[in-house]
This record gives C-alpha cells, structure tokens and sequence, in this order.
C-alpha cells in the first residue's frame, strides 16, 4: 500500500481522508485526490490498514548533505529542471524546480507534498508525484521502473519488454508489432514497465501510467495486471544493420545485469541501500529471463523479419 | 579518484575498499559503489582478482602467483596486467593499496 498526499500541509483534506484508491505496477495506491493519469487503474477502495510510516517533518530546501543522492537537471513538466533527491534515516526528500518539495517515507508507503511551489500547474504535480516519487515508492516494494516498451505475445503467454535509449525504437516497434500482429502482439507499455521478482519468476505489472499517451489511451489497462516476463531485447538504435538483416546477439550475464541497471527509472535518487537491492534484483532478472540484444535496419517502421525473428526466439525460449 | 604516489610493489597489500558491493554473474561481475551509485563492469580476469580480493587483505605479489597458476600467460605480461588493474581500481576507490615500507620493497 502506498498513500500517496497531493494536497499540500494546510490545503487539503490530508492523510485521514484519501478520496481514491488505484492498482498501480502491483500495488495498491491511496491518494487525497484524484488523478486523472490513474483513472484506468481505478479500483474499489481496499480496507485501510495501519500506517506504519512516520510522518515526515517540514521540509526546507534540501541542504548540500551527506545524504544527498542526485542534483541535476531532470526533464520533467515538459523542460529540464533542477531536481534534488536526498535519502536518509528519515526517507527520500525530493525538490523539483517550479513545481514543490516532496517527502517519501523509508518504507515507501507514504510519500506526500510538503511545499507547493505557487506557480506550479496541476499537470506538473501530478507529474513530479507519478514520477520520481512514486516510481522511488514502488522501488521500495520491490517493483523496478524499467525504461522500456512492452508487448504481450499471445503465443508465449507473457511479456516481452524492448530496452533502449531514447530515439532507439521502443515506442515505434511495440507499436508496429501490435498493429502488425494483433492475435500475437498486444500492446502493454510505451516508456515505462514496472517489473517484479516473484516465486515462479520475473514478471511485468504493466498497470501503470505511460504520461505520453493519456488517460483514454492507457494499452495495459485491459490486460491482467501481472504477467510472466518472456524475453528482454535491448534495442541497438539507429546505427543498426542499416539495409542488412534484423539479427539477435546474446550479451553476457554481466552486460544484461548492467543493460537493466542502466535502464531502471530513477535509479540515480537510490539510496545505498536501495541500490544494493537493485543490483541483486537485475542480476536475478538477467539470470531468470532471456535477455538478447537486437539490431534491425533503421527504417521508421518495422523492418522485414524482424516480427518472425523474434516470434522464433521467443519459441525457442 | 585517487593517485598512487610510486608504482606498485609485490609486498603492496591489496584490499576491497569498504563498502563496495559485488554480484558475480557467470565468471564476469559487476562492482557497485553504493556511495555514488557508480557501477564498473569486471572482465573474467578481473572478477577472479575481486573473489581473491574477498577471502581479505592480499600482497600484490602473491595475487599474481595465484593468478598465475590459473592462467596461461606471460608471468611480466601478468604482472603489468595486473598492476594497471589495481591501480585503476585504487583510482575508482574500489580497493585500498596499502603501501609496504621501502625495506620491504626492495627485497
């Protein structure tokens, strides 16, 4: 469970009144408010247990701490952005720019706004709280953010997520795929796939908000809300086998370990410990599922044999 | 990062720096400096040098007898291989070279 607190001290109902409840990447989420990027994932409220978390303090600007994980720009609200994250005994602190300061507590379960900026839009908090502080929430659960595209293979009975940097191709080939074939692909994530261990393995909880694609338009809202993971390709850009033939290489244990590392949202706001979980857990992943590096001409659309390649892999997982 | 002041010595003592975490994954790993959320691939070779690093505190010298009987190579070859990976590693802050006294090193 986590509470999620939007309304900041003062302005709102608080903590003691959340007025909606969603399942997001596994989890069950309470907020003060709303929000219309988990619309689809609304559900029925669950009965409220008790709050173990402690209440965070007031916060002020972050200071130049020990504690402090990440101060860099950060693009979010539609420009870059100062964004600092500290971590310590008392949980994460996070500020962003123009929007507020945010306190998440040690266990994940209840992250809340602790100063408004003014000028702020509705659009930029519910960003900032979908974003770094829930996503770091879900973390602390056990549940990664993994940068990625998805889609489901019906034949394979499970996901199967597309790894790469921006501009790679996630978004156009999990597309592709699901329009192309869609009795073999459906598809589950735009940006970004929640992954979790769990004792018959890696599987994707894909009920999460993809922000660039809508409330209306959500692809994993209809699908169940965990799934098997199948197969992990890592998307090799735009400097593919430009005119040759789509091709799989197999990478190490070692570079898939690092490709998920490198590939998990929010990853640079760990705390140390946090990241020693992390490191364990995307170790675990690439041990567990079949993780296979992809190269394809770059062609602004799917390139032939590319579906048939990766159905055949997926067979032979 | 962090500068040797001379150039390693087999009687040198090498160990893994204090808090650095380790997954060995399939005869390669990866290091993780929890502190900077830094992370460092190793080859085989360099994973090997890190199991030996772990059972504790080594001289260098004795590091590349042990590598040695592993591998079929060179023992200077070795040696210069094995130096320059320390010596990358101590600049990481990854392990901590504990200089031996210059009576020592020179036997």
């Amino acid at each position: 469970m986590i509470d999620l607190t939007l309304e900041p001290p003062g302005t709102g109902p608080g903590r003691a009144a959340p007025t909606a409840s969603y399942r997001v990447a596994g989890v069950s989420v309470r907020c003060d408010r709303p929000i219309a990027a988990l619309t689809p994932f609304e559900r029925p409220a669950a009965p409220a247990p008790p709050v173990s978390a402690p209440a965070a303090p007031t916060l002020g600007p972050i200071p130049e701490a020990v504690s402090e994980r990440f101060r860099a720009p950060a693009w979010l609200g539609g420009r870059w952005r100062p964004v600092a994250c500290s971590a310590g005994p008392e949980g994460y602190r996070l500020e962003v720019d123009g929007v507020g300061r945010f306190a998440l507590s040690p266990d994940g379960r209840s992250g809340r706004t602790a100063w408004l900026d003014p000028s702020a839009t509705e659009d930029e908090l519910e960003e900032a709280v979908l974003g770094p502080v829930l996503i770091l929430a879900l973390a602390l659960h056990g549940v990664w953010c993994l940068h990625a595209s998805a889609v489901l293979a019906t034949n394979a009975r499970g996901a199967v997520a597309f790894l790469g940097a921006s501009g790679h191709g996630k978004s156009t080939l999990a597309l592709a795929l699901a329009e192309a074939g869609p009795s073999r692909w459906r598809h589950l994530a735009d940006d970004v796939l929640p992954v979790a261990g769990s004792e018959a393995g890696a599987v994707v909880r894909p009920w999460f908000p993809q922000l660039k694609l809508g409330p209306e338009r959500q692809p994993a809202a209809a699908e169940p809300e965990e799934l098997p993971l199948r197969a992990v390709y890592l998307l090799g850009g735009p400097g593919g086998p430009q005119g040759g033939r789509s091709h799989l290489s197999e990478p190490s244990r070692r570079d898939a370990t690092l490709a998920l590392v490198r590939h998990t949202v929010a990853s640079r706001l760990f705390s140390p410990a946090l990241l020693a979980r992390h490191l364990e857990a995307c170790g675990a992943l690439a041990a567990g599922v079949r993780v296979r590096g992809v190269a394809y001409p770059w062609t602004g659309r799917l390139a032939d044999g590319l579906t048939e390649l990766l159905a055949a892999d997926l067979e032979a997982a | 990062m962090r500068a040797l002041a001379r150039p390693l010595l087999p009687d040198d003592l090498v160990a893994p720096a204090a808090g650095i975490l380790v997954s060995q994954l399939d005869g390669e790993a990866v290091l993780l400096d929890p502190e900077c959320g830094t992370y460092y691939a190793l080859n085989a070779v360099a994973a090997r040098l890190w199991g030996l690093l772990e059972a504790g505190r080594a001289p260098l010298g004795g590091l590349h007898k042990c590598l040695l009987s592993e591998y079929e190579v060179e023992p200077s070859r070795l040696w210069g291989d094995l130096v320059e990976l320390v010596e990358r590693l101590a600049e990481e802050g990854l392990v901590e070279v504990e200089k031996a006294a210059p009576a020592d090193a020179e036997d």
